[in-house]
């Protein structure tokens, strides 16, 4: 995770300006891989689930000081939580039909470690829309995920989907009703924006959704593009 | 000259309180000793209060611990008992125990905290003036559930398993008056294990489990002081250095600096 972290900081590769298409058409197979009108949010709530235990435990969040007035307090948290599954039916949710996403985080000397691990087991999650992220969808999403989550936190564990800034790794199947693929996605959820990578030759670029865009990032060069990559531009 | 004025001031109180020394009449130091606070005799104090029930036995509670819940939402019901063994006229020997129940629930997590302080407690009046109390405590803590964890130290230490020894000189200068050196040392500190599960919601189950360790390992103070005791009013105070160990639970605060002590009680 460290070398994923290091990626996310600064781009690897160039950007060859007279290649733009290829590149935005590079970019655009990405997104398809990546899910980000839904994936992030899904990530963002059990999050927020982990942020209320921890909380409800007393521990802080990873980066923060630590309390050395308090006694040395060494955790395991781990939160069991069963998905929405796609459909609603009456009683209790069927862990069996809908899937689970089982977290386990670590806490030293009373703080969290940046990293958390997480488990998604057939997850059929019905994703109402946020609404704080630019890509996200308005319409509800029948998502599945089937695979192992490595999440680092930036900041602080998100109380609230808006708070999230954390980077992910899922490594294994991804998808929807429609269809699913196996693979290896990663992006970092910083609401309202959404960063991910792009190979290239060299190395990656980064690519960043925000409100003025989509803006690609290479070790030489930045680029800006409208929001459906209609147009781009070296900035 | 004014050199030689406080010994011999001191020589003559010495003598003088002779004449009434404990544990013979009502000014007994009863707190942190052997010594228990007589029989049928009803004790209010800041620290506690206590009944005793004969000579040899008195049971107890520690107001602070109850009131404690008008400053948090933490309810903790106590309780104590300490019983003489051998209480002759020069040496007591007394077993104390107490019992501590504290609710950490805390946002839909339930979760309790429960300290049973064990002392064995000696006093030995060395001279008529001059008497030396000692102490073993054993603090057992268990703990269970979900709760805060912040909330299983008080001040910010661990709740954890503990072995102290403790000591207090007394140097009676008068019958109503004595200085005191009173000194604690935590020989032992274990570890506290702490595990539950909670249902967050119909969707969510959390379990944790969490091993509290504090910071100091053996925590200590000295503080000397001085014994106000009369017959019906009994005020201890004193200034010192180290770990505040809180009454009752004997639990050491993390946080070593200047540790105040001090107790007030009406006797009836």
């Amino acid at each position: 995770m460290t070398a994923l972290v290091t990626a996310y900081e600064t781009p690897t590769a160039a950007i060859d300006v007279t290649m733009l298409d290829q590149l935005r058409t590079n970019v655009e197979a990405r997104l398809v891989v990546l899910h980000l009108d839904w994936l992030p949010d899904l990530v963002a709530d059990a999050l927020t689930r982990l942020g209320a235990r921890l909380e409800a435990n007393g521990f802080a969040d990873p980066n923060g000081p630590t309390k050395t007035n308090r006694p040395i307090i060494d955790a395991v948290v781990q939160l069991d939580r069963v998905c929405v599954g796609w459909a609603d039916p009456p009683g209790p949710p069927d862990a069996a039909q809908n899937g689970s996403i089982n977290l386990t985080a670590v806490v030293d000397d009373g703080r969290l470690r940046p990293t958390v691990e997480a488990v998604a087991s057939m997850c059929h999650a019905r994703i109402q829309p946020s609404g704080v992220s630019l890509r996200g969808t308005q319409v509800t999403v029948d998502g599945f995920v089937d695979g192992t989550l490595d999440v680092y936190f930036y900041g602080p564990v998100p109380r609230t989907a808006a708070d999230t800034d954390v980077l992910v790794r899922i490594q294994g199947a991804i998808g929807t009703s429609d269809q699913t693929a196996s693979g290896e996605a990663d992006f970092r959820v910083r609401y309202p924006n959404l960063d991910f990578t792009v190979d290239q030759p060299g190395g990656q670029i980064i690519v960043t959704i925000s409100a003025d865009g989509v803006t690609l990032q290479g070790s030489n060069v930045t680029v800006q593009c409208a929001a459906d990559l209609s147009a781009c531009n070296p900035v | 000259m004014w050199r030689l004025a406080l010994p011999l001031a001191l020589a003559f109180a010495a003598r003088t309180a002779a004449a009434r020394l404990p544990p013979d009449d009502e000014r007994r130091l009863d707190e942190g000793t052997a010594l228990t606070v007589g029989a049928q005799t009803l004790k209010l104090g800041v620290l506690s209060f206590d009944y005793g029930i004969i000579e040899r036995l008195s049971v107890g509670i520690d107001p602070p611990f109850w009131a404690f819940r008008l400053a948090a939402p933490i309810f903790i019901p106590n309780a104590h008992l300490k019983f003489a063994a051998i209480a002759s006229r020069r040496f007591w020997l007394s077993g104390q125990v107490g019992f501590y129940y504290a609710d950490i629930t805390h946002n839909g997590s339930s979760g309790s905290l429960t300290v049973i302080p064990f002392s064995g407690l000696a006093s030995v009046g060395v001279a008529p003036w001059f008497w030396v109390h000692g102490d073993v405590t054993y603090d057992f803590v268990t703990a269970s559930g979900a709760g805060d964890l912040d909330r299983a130290d008080i001040g910010g230490s661990a709740g954890a398993r503990a072995v102290q020894v403790g000591a207090l000189l007394e140097w009676r200068l008068a019958p109503v008056f004595a200085l005191t050196l009173r000194g604690r040392y935590q020989v032992y500190t274990g570890r506290l294990a702490f595990s539950g599960t909670a249902q967050a919601d119909d969707y969510t189950t959390a379990s944790v489990d969490a091993r509290l360790t504090p910071r100091h390992q053996h925590p200590w103070v000295v503080v000397p002081g001085i014994a106000l005791l009369w017959r019906h009013v009994h005020l201890t105070a004193g200034v010192g250095y180290g770990n505040v160990f809180v009454p009752g639970v004997q639990i050491p605060l993390t946080k070593q600096g200047l540790a105040p002590d001090f107790s007030l009680a009406v006797l009836f």
